[in-house]
């Protein structure tokens, strides 16, 4: 029994064979396969096209073509499918297993959580984030402490990191704002005084 | 221990004055949060709000409408107004100094209410700068009652609660937190029925999980 080709194969196929057509018509621009003066169908040239179009570049490939570079003095900082990010292993972080990247271009490693607001925090992701969800209810950083069994100064840094990326966002977020109107007004709040 | 006179309790206008004053910058038609700064009641915080608000907006200037406090005209005119320079008259005395006047595009709006014993006796809308701003426009009635949303939802900025901040660092690393999850994550059901959010930054029921992944890049 011979294996059944997928229906969907001639539109896989088809941008392909477009490119190879565009390929041999820019070739045949350039004169490089007319012989003197007379087309010659090289039908071993035409299948080298056709194979390095589907399949690319010779030599190993890079799988990671979404992933950016996050060094910002990098010169492919924040760039994606530039071929420069390469896998470097994984390493298990909060029980899970986490992808390490290596950049060719500057020489810098790094991690999925790497520039995130988790980056080298060991707490499970659930707690920290029950953690912030009942200090924007308004609940104190000793109970929250006391309710999630962990240190106060624990939720006190990932407070302060977690405005930190707050600032980051707003000013990602709300730039250029185009509004009809603006309400300012004053809340009276008490801090405690000494 | 009878003898004793009663104690005056102080009137809230003198007490309120001393302590410490969020200030909020709002756009009521999206309901979203554009800053705040905690601070006294001086002319220097008003000053740093509008200067916040400012690095978020585009070219455009929004009309502005306040309460009766007159540090934000200060504040509006310091960030928004233009130096105008008076020519030489040629005549004997002193040359006029240079003013500050509003630019052509600022509109700024004033409610001012009046109050008789702590009674509401008068509402005026006064226009300071500009022209062309409808009286229905001028009206803080939507941050105000935001403000009683922050004290509902917030244990720290209640009134008459021993669960208010120790410190002002903390406060402001919640209200942070709080404000960006109001903009950003958090569904709004006075939203519900409008088509034109008017501000495509306005992104509901984001996961807050997403945002704070979110790189800054």
């Amino acid at each position: 029994m011979g294996e059944r080709i997928p229906s969907n194969l001639l539109n896989i196929l088809q941008p392909s064979l477009l490119r190879v057509w565009q390929l041999l018509f820019l070739d045949i621009l350039n004169e490089s396969i007319k012989i003197d003066g007379q087309f010659v169908f090289d039908w071993c040239y035409i299948l080298e096209i056709i194979y390095r179009t589907i399949m690319g570049k010779r030599g190993p490939k890079t799988q990671f073509a979404n992933v950016a570079c996050p060094n910002k003095e990098c010169e492919l900082y924040g760039l994606t499918g530039q071929d420069n990010v390469a896998g470097n292993g994984t390493y298990v972080s909060r029980g899970k297993k986490t992808r390490r990247y290596i950049c060719h271009h500057c020489g810098k490693a790094f991690c999925d959580h790497t520039g995130t607001f988790y980056h080298d925090l060991r707490k499970d992701e659930r707690t920290i984030d029950l953690a912030l969800k009942m200090s924007m209810k308004g609940m104190s950083i000793e109970a929250i402490a006391d309710v999630l069994e962990i240190e106060s100064a624990s939720v006190k840094r990932w407070l302060a990191r977690a405005a930190e990326q707050c600032d980051k966002v707003n000013d990602n977020l709300m730039k250029n704002v185009e509004v009809p109107k603006i309400e300012m007004d004053e809340l009276w709040v008490i801090i405690q005084k000494k | 221990m009878g003898d004793n006179p009663k104690k005056i309790v102080p009137r809230m206008k003198d007490y309120e004055d001393d302590g410490p004053w969020i200030w909020v910058a709002f756009v009521p038609g999206c309901r979203l949060i554009l800053d705040f700064v905690i601070g006294p009641r001086k002319q220097y915080v008003a000053d740093k709000l509008v200067e916040l608000v400012n690095k978020h907006l585009s070219d455009k200037i929004p009309v502005f409408v306040t309460d009766g406090l007159n540090f934000y005209r200060e504040a509006l005119l310091k960030q928004f107004g233009v130096l105008k320079e008076f020519p030489r008259t040629g005549k004997r005395g002193r040359p006029k100094k240079p003013k500050i006047v509003p630019s052509d595009d600022l509109r700024y709006a004033q409610v001012v209410k009046t109050r008789k014993n702590g009674v509401l006796e008068k509402v005026d809308k006064k226009i300071i700068f500009g022209k062309d701003i409808e009286q229905s426009e001028i009206s803080t009635t939507l941050l105000e009652r935001q403000n009683l949303t922050f004290r509902q939802d917030n244990n720290r900025v209640s009134r008459k609660t021993i669960g208010f901040s120790k410190a002002k660092e903390w406060l402001e690393n919640q209200m942070k937190l709080y404000c960006t999850h109001f903009n950003f994550c958090r569904w709004h059901g006075g939203l519900r029925y409008k088509d034109e959010r008017g501000l495509s930054a306005k992104i509901h029921l984001q996961e807050k999980q997403e945002l704070l992944s979110q790189n800054g890049i």
